[in-house]
């Protein structure tokens, strides 16, 4: 009698609680993976994903953005007004070390986009036989993303850009095994990989079940920009030849923008002359924060003023288009990235990131004709003056030969595309010396400082034995 | 499972019925002085009462109960044999400290016997201190217990570390349980202080097992009051007070001295940058924004509480209601508290049903802490210009535009954050007592901790937030989250004595589930005449206030079977001993059961022949305990497994890697080994303790670095082992026992020692200025050791990494400086008491740490000359020979040195009291059972050196706008009826 009530009791208290399915937990608000890419469209979400990481305020987005600003804070286009909250005075005076922080996220945030691409690519395999068109319209995107990655980290990373140079570049990462401890590679070797994604992008492109913009947009990857995204490549390592016929393939499909409609280019109300525009909407960060904080009017950073004297400010639209005189006292403002057209009565910073322009395809070409094996000067000129009628009002041919057709079009990239992420690599990859005017504090940067080259960060040293080499300097 | 079905199963065949016998008697004194409130109860049977103001008492218990029980606190618990139908009791005064009774959550426990580490507080040694949550009024009561203050914001919690960090990543707070359910430390700001019965803290393994994982950290078990048979007593209790702010050592430039420094010093930038003329130095210098007056005030509190209790011998009830109003020291902050509790215990034949519930709602307005934004308030106290005003001439809020810093008290007016928490923590308990077998009994009880929040957050257009928000025209958000968890905990019990014997074995088994989830959503386009969602403007493409709108949700669970017996001989030597076997949600398929145990000795060596003849002691007993405990708490819900988080790009659906898998993440496991002795001696002059730990956690949660190429930084892993070994004693000295005066003094010291054993492959683990590195204390600060300034160049000097000194920054130079948790700590006790005035003093300290301070990095920037600096900048150096240690403005600022580091050792005058209770005499001619009044101080004086406010901070690292900790005071009644 006893015996059955103590079972009684027992069996009742182990079933209250008993149940070992009890803690099978699922999330609701995740994926997990395991559960996850069934189908095409899952790794289509995936694509997506892979784009929304450009995004990072250590890669495309403010805070940092490595690509956009920074390259003119560090080199002698932008200057810092009283206004600044110091955030980049170890980069403005080139004192980086091994440690700083903003290094070591710019690395990790270009592997990560590397990282979501490569998962693309990795999943996709046993998916494509659904339907092999689409699955090439992913597989060309994520291989273009995945360059272009590794090729921007190349030009802060890595000493040399030539094609074929020994300089040690970064590693090329094709897997998703979190466990991998890859070494650097030289600097041609990783060119190899990039041009063999980008030629194996090539190809997909051609054999798609749908083009990729669709409705007139330039938001995603398709053959138009990785072709200009060749044509700057080429330009870097010196394959000028290539560089031309990239470049032309590009400014053909793409007319330059004219005067009138140049200004709209900057409030994203026409997609003139754009290749890939970048989309950032609200609530989605900013391109530009940190050279003016539109929500908050302060303006941090402005032009050199050497720079701004070579404006001729009634007749070049890039003048009323980019600079407000006297914006502050005895300061010009900024406002290339000020809004888009819906916003501009209250502006507040968010606007697409233009990443390719036919104004950069005509600069490239016109150097490029410049420097190649059998020079054409005359070809150069001519795409040279293309983009200053296209900007200045009655601007005939300048009439540039040699050493000054060289600095004409040194001098249109800098007028041209500020602030838009060029002016150090420019500098780095022709003449390797930084001169600043109206200068009082680290105003020289030589040609063998090393700070021309960004140091491997600390934490990837000490978590990746493999890894190789330091930059020299460091 | 139907759960409300298998109960009415457990119930129904246990309604037997007895014969009863009915006993009276009277318990008295030694001297013959009748004792009230002695609980007398029928041993083996779930009858009990209490004794009346004679004395008297009255039971009737079953027919085979043979023995009652007399116990009350204070007084040594007797069972005596039923002879008839009456039984008088002579009691006596406990003898010492071992006779108490101890609640470790699941059993009761005989102090004497207990082989664990636990301290117990009373209610009444925490009573009347005007803080909003009981956790911050324990500082420095307990050895072992590190409890700091995270800010003195109203209704703030206080983070609690029980014998050192033993998680770096995992979570170092201990257990909370109230009444037998887990309740959440975050929500003590929610509950009443005064409901509070004991405090009782479990610091090994052997006190802490039987809650297995959970109780890795220790574990604070919580008993609230309970009624009690009788008339039914009321009692009111008032407090009124007010805090502020305590005094800052971190001197400011004042505007001569900026205008000194802008005009006279040189800089890259040049002398006076702003090109002042002589006039507006002049004049400016005179000028005193009196910023900290305008921001901060003194704060006002009151508080109200009622309770009763009462009760018959079947039932009792214990209620009580709570207001609760604190005005926090900055402007526009506040906190308002209302409470109610009801807690009932009925007895029926075999029976015990109980339920406890609480029911607080909490209304928080505060502002942005711990933040570098320029726009907060906290920051303008440090960056404000001192020669630019708050208002204009006109009267209008003024921003300091030479840096475009945003007026702070615009920016309290204009930004409004605003917190609702309903709290609700109810349990329901039965127990049951088996007549067939003496000895046997069983017990269920659930509970659940039920949270609500609802928080709000705006910002006004002509604000500095609310000019940077989507639109650029404000926002107006809410935050929705709902948390819950519920808690069942099932045992049988058989306990018996045999001889010289006596034994108890329980079996239990536990679940436990949280669930939350919330939604959000924030608005913009905020104008117009609505101060709430009203006021949101729709958004379109044109006029670009789209809002944001997220939801989220999860779940965790934990189940649980253990046992746990203990065993005594002769009242002399006690063994104890569990097991438990745990399953946690959190891991992989591989992962989720472990299982976990604990042995435990105590000897009372002061019965032993060998120690009849030692007078001078009273009692001694040693006792040892070893066991292992685990943790799975301080990582996500779902960590072990690659999970994908939603996002978008051009306004279409995407999915990135938010999470990798690690498949064999599994439970972090500690293993304690706890020894001592608690003694007593001279008749209870000197009562204390001194215990040794040694403590292992192995499987440490961390990160384990991965190479960034891989996308990540780090994956969370099982790695590594940490050790926190240490000696706490405590000592209470009752110097005077008098009739008239008493007098003791109360000390405890803890050291502990806190080491990384081993981190596998990442022998060096660094983010920002705080370092885990092998061989060293976890949180210790990883910077470049600084060696003075070059009294010829200015240039800042260093210590390079082999001690020599150099002018070169180098990031390879960085060492480990020092710990940022205290290893020292402890407090100090004082109570005298004359007749009915008792005058109370608490310190609190502890030393050994450092702290890296950045607000001074901020105001100690030449870069930073347009803001509000340091006075310590007057000392710059300015031309060779100068001797300084404030470096030439020409040279890069560096701020991951030592020049920034500073001890962290303080002494705290924790809380001064003067009280005064009512004779008894006065009392009664106007029948009122007890009365008193007091005054407190808290926080009142702090000695220390840091260059802040306050070096309590329970995050490593000081970042700008921290809420300064209260200095308080109050005025205080007590009426008892």
């Amino acid at each position: 009698m006893i015996k059955k009530y103590i079972l009684s009791f027992l069996i009742a208290s182990s079933l209250l609680g008993g149940c070992s399915k009890f803690i099978d937990v699922e999330p609701t608000h995740d994926l997990d993976g395991e559960k996850f890419f069934k189908n095409l469209d899952d790794i289509e979400y995936e694509l997506v994903g892979t784009y929304a990481r450009l995004r990072s305020t250590s890669w495309f987005g403010d805070d940092t953005n490595p690509f956009l600003s920074l390259p003119d804070m560090i080199s002698d286009n932008l200057y810092e007004t009283i206004y600044s909250l110091r955030n980049f005075t170890t980069h403005i005076r080139w004192a980086i070390t091994e440690d700083d922080t903003r290094i070591t996220n710019v690395w990790t945030a270009g592997y990560n986009v590397i990282l979501n691409a490569n998962i693309v690519l990795t999943k996709i395999e046993s998916l494509a036989s659904e339907n092999p068109e689409r699955a090439n319209r992913l597989k060309a995107q994520a291989y273009v993303l995945r360059a272009m990655a590794h090729f921007d980290l190349m030009r802060y990373f890595a000493d040399n850009y030539d094609r074929n140079s020994t300089a040690l570049g970064v590693p090329y990462t094709k897997s998703i095994d979190k466990f991998n401890k890859p070494p650097r590679i030289t600097v041609k070797d990783d060119y190899d990989m990039i041009y063999a994604d980008l030629n194996e992008a090539m190809n997909l492109f051609q054999n798609m079940d749908r083009d990729i913009n669709v409705g007139g947009g330039r938001a995603f990857i398709d053959e138009f920009v990785a072709k200009a995204l060749l044509a700057r490549i080429s330009l870097y390592n010196k394959s000028y030849v290539d560089a031309i016929n990239y470049a032309t393939d590009v400014i053909d499909e793409f007319p330059i923008a004219n005067r009138a409609t140049y200004p709209q280019i900057w409030t994203d109300a026409t997609l003139n002359e754009v290749i890939w525009s970048y989309t950032f909407n609200a609530g989605e960060g900013r391109i530009a924060g940190n050279i003016y904080w539109a929500p908050n009017d302060r303006l941090s950073f402005t032009v050199s003023k050497a720079l701004e004297a070579t404006y001729d400010k009634v007749n070049d639209i890039r003048y009323s288009t980019f600079y407000i005189e006297n914006y502050r006292p005895n300061v010009t403002g900024f406002k290339k990235h000020l809004a888009k057209q819906a916003m501009i009565t209250k502006p507040d910073g968010v606007v697409n990131y233009k990443v390719f322009r036919t104004s950069e395809m005509y600069l490239i070409r016109a150097e490029a004709k410049l420097k190649q094996p059998t020079p054409d000067p005359a070809g150069a000129l001519d795409d040279l003056d293309e983009v200053r009628m296209a900007r200045i009002n009655g601007f005939t041919s300048g009439g540039e030969t040699g050493a000054a057709l060289e600095d004409a079009i040194a001098l249109e990239r800098r007028k041209e595309l500020i602030a838009e992420g060029h002016r150090f690599f420019d500098l780095k990859r022709t003449v390797r010396t930084i001169n600043r005017d109206n200068c009082s504090v680290a105003c020289t940067l030589a040609s063998n400082n090393r700070a021309w080259t960004w140091p491997i960060p600390t934490a990837e040293i000490l978590a990746n034995p493999n890894i190789g080499n330091q930059n020299p300097g460091y | 499972m139907s759960r409300t079905l298998l109960l009415v199963l457990l119930l129904s065949p246990f309604l037997v019925f007895a014969q009863n016998k009915k006993v009276t008697g009277k318990v008295t004194d030694e001297n013959g002085q009748p004792i009230a409130d002695v609980t007398v109860s029928g041993k083996g049977s779930m009858v009990a009462t209490i004794s009346d103001e004679n004395g008297n008492y009255s039971i009737t218990v079953p027919a085979t109960v043979r023995d009652l029980e007399f116990s009350s606190i204070g007084f040594a618990s007797q069972t005596l044999r039923i002879n008839g139908e009456t039984l008088n009791v002579v009691m006596k005064v406990a003898a010492g400290e071992l006779s108490q009774v101890v609640v470790t959550g699941y059993v009761q426990q005989n102090k004497r016997q207990s082989p664990g580490s636990v301290s117990v507080i009373k209610a009444d040694e925490v009573a009347n201190q005007p803080v909003a949550s009981f956790d911050r009024a324990i500082q420095g009561k307990i050895p072992g217990v590190l409890s700091t203050s995270t800010s003195g914001q109203p209704g703030a919690p206080a983070q609690i570390i029980i014998r050192g960090q033993g998680s770096i990543n995992g979570s170092n707070a201990p257990l909370f349980i109230m009444d037998g359910i887990e309740i959440s430390s975050a929500d003590f700001a929610a509950l009443n202080t005064s409901d509070i019965e004991t405090f009782t803290v479990l610091k090994d393994a052997a006190s802490t097992a039987i809650y297995g994982s959970r109780g890795a950290n220790g574990v604070v078990v919580i008993s609230t009051k309970k009624g009690r048979a009788g008339a039914t007593r009321v009692n009111y209790d008032f407090q009124v007070g007010w805090s502020e702010l305590p005094p800052d050592k971190l001197p400011l430039m004042n505007s001569a001295q900026k205008i000194d420094y802008e005009v006279n010093y040189d800089r890259p930038d040049g002398l006076n940058p702003f090109g002042w003329s002589a006039f507006e130095q002049d004049s400016l210098s005179k000028i005193d924004n009196r910023m900290r007056d305008e921001l901060f005030r003194k704060g006002k509190m009151q508080m109200h509480q009622l309770n009763l209790s009462g009760g018959s011998d079947k039932t009792v009830f214990y209620a009580s209601v709570s207001v609760f109003d604190q005005e926090g020291i900055v402007r526009g902050t506040d906190f308002k508290r209302y409470t109610g509790r009801l807690n009932v215990e009925h007895r029926f034949s075999q029976f015990k049903l109980g339920i406890n519930t609480t029911v607080g709602y909490s209304k928080r307005n505060s502002t942005l802490e711990e933040s570098t934004y320029v726009g907060a308030p906290l920051n303008a106290v440090r960056w404000f210009n001192p020669y630019i005003t708050l208002r204009d001439a006109d009267g209008n809020y003024q921003i300091d535009f030479l840096q475009d810093q945003p007026n702070p008290l615009q920016e309290i007016e204009g930004v409004r954050r605003s917190t609702n928490q309903l709290k609700a923590v109810a349990n329901a308990y039965l127990e049951y007592k088996a007549p067939f077998l003496p000895g046997l009994s069983a017990r269920t009880n659930w509970g659940i901790d039920y949270s609500q929040i609802d928080s709000t957050s705006s910002a006004d257009p002509a604000t500095n937030l609310g000019g940077q928000q989507t639109g650029s025209m404000g926002m107006y958000g809410r935050y929705n989250g709902y948390f819950s968890r519920y808690t069942g905990t099932t045992s049988i019990t058989y306990e018996n004595e045999v001889g010289d014997h006596n034994f108890r074995i329980s079996l239990f088994n536990e679940i436990l589930k949280y669930k939350f989830n919330s939604n959000y959503f924030r608005g913009f386009g905020w104008m117009g005449p609505f101060k709430n969602e009203a006021g949101i403007t729709p958004g379109t493409y044109d006029n670009g206030f789209i809002p944001e709108v997220a939801g989220n949700a999860s779940q965790s669970a934990l189940l649980s079977y253990f046992a746990d017996g203990s065993y005594g001989y002769k009242d002399k030597y006690f063994l104890s001993a569990g097991v438990r076997r745990d399953g946690s949600s959190r891991f992989g398929a591989e992962n989720k059961w472990a299982t976990f145990g604990q042995v435990g000795f105590s000897w009372i060596m002061s019965d032993e022949a060998f120690l009849q003849n030692a007078n001078f002691l009273d009692e001694l007993k040693f006792k040892i305990s070893y066991g292992s405990v685990g943790n799975q708490i301080g990582i996500g819900n779902f960590a072990s497994r690659e999970l994908y988080s939603a996002t978008s790009y051009n306004g279409q659906p995407g999915v990135f890697l938010t999470n990798l898998a690690n498949p064999s993440l599994r439970w972090e496991k500690k293993a304690i080994l706890n020894t001592g002795f608690e003694f007593s001696l001279f008749n209870r002059l000197l009562v204390g303790s001194v215990e040794f730990y040694n403590s292992v956690t192995k499987d440490l949660f961390l990160n384990q670095n991965l190479s960034r190429t891989s996308g990540f930084g780090s994956i969370q892993s099982n790695l590594g082992e940490l050790r926190n070994r240490g000696i706490e004693v405590g000592l209470t000295a009752n110097l005077v026992r008098g009739v008239n005066w008493q007098w003791s003094l109360g000390a405890n010291y803890t050291y502990n020692r806190n080491k990384i054993i081993s981190q596998p492959g990442q022998p060096k683990n660094f983010s920002g200025v705080v370092i885990n590195e092998e061989g060293y204390a976890a949180n210790s600060l990883y910077l470049v050791k600084v060696a003075g300034v070059d009294p010829q160049t200015g240039e800042e000097l260093y210590y390079d990494i082999n001690g020599n000194i150099t002018k070169v920054y180098s990031a390879n130079d960085r060492q480990n400086v020092g710990t940022v948790i205290a290893p020292h700590f402890g407090g100090l006790t004082n109570t005298l008491t004359y007749r009915g005035i008792t005058l109370d003093v608490v310190f609190s300290y502890a030393f050994g740490n450092v702290l890296y301070n950045n607000d001074r990095t901020n105001v100690e920037n030449p870069d930073y000359w347009f803001s509000s600096l340091s006075s310590a900048m007057l000392n710059e150096w300015r031309k060779p020979g100068d001797i300084t240690d404030i470096p030439s403005s020409e040279y890069v600022f560096r701020t991951t040195t030592t020049r920034f580091m500073e001890k962290g050792d303080f002494l705290r005058l924790r809380n001064i009291q003067l009280s005064y209770s009512l004779p008894k005499v006065w009392l009664d001619r106007i029948g009122v059972r007890n009365a008193s009044v007091y005054l407190s101080g808290q926080n009142v004086h702090v000695w220390h050196n840091f260059k802040g406010y306050d070096p309590e901070f329970s995050n490593p690292v000081v970042t700008g706008s921290v809420y300064p900790q209260l200095r308080s005071y109050s005025l205080g009644l007590n009426i008892g009826l």
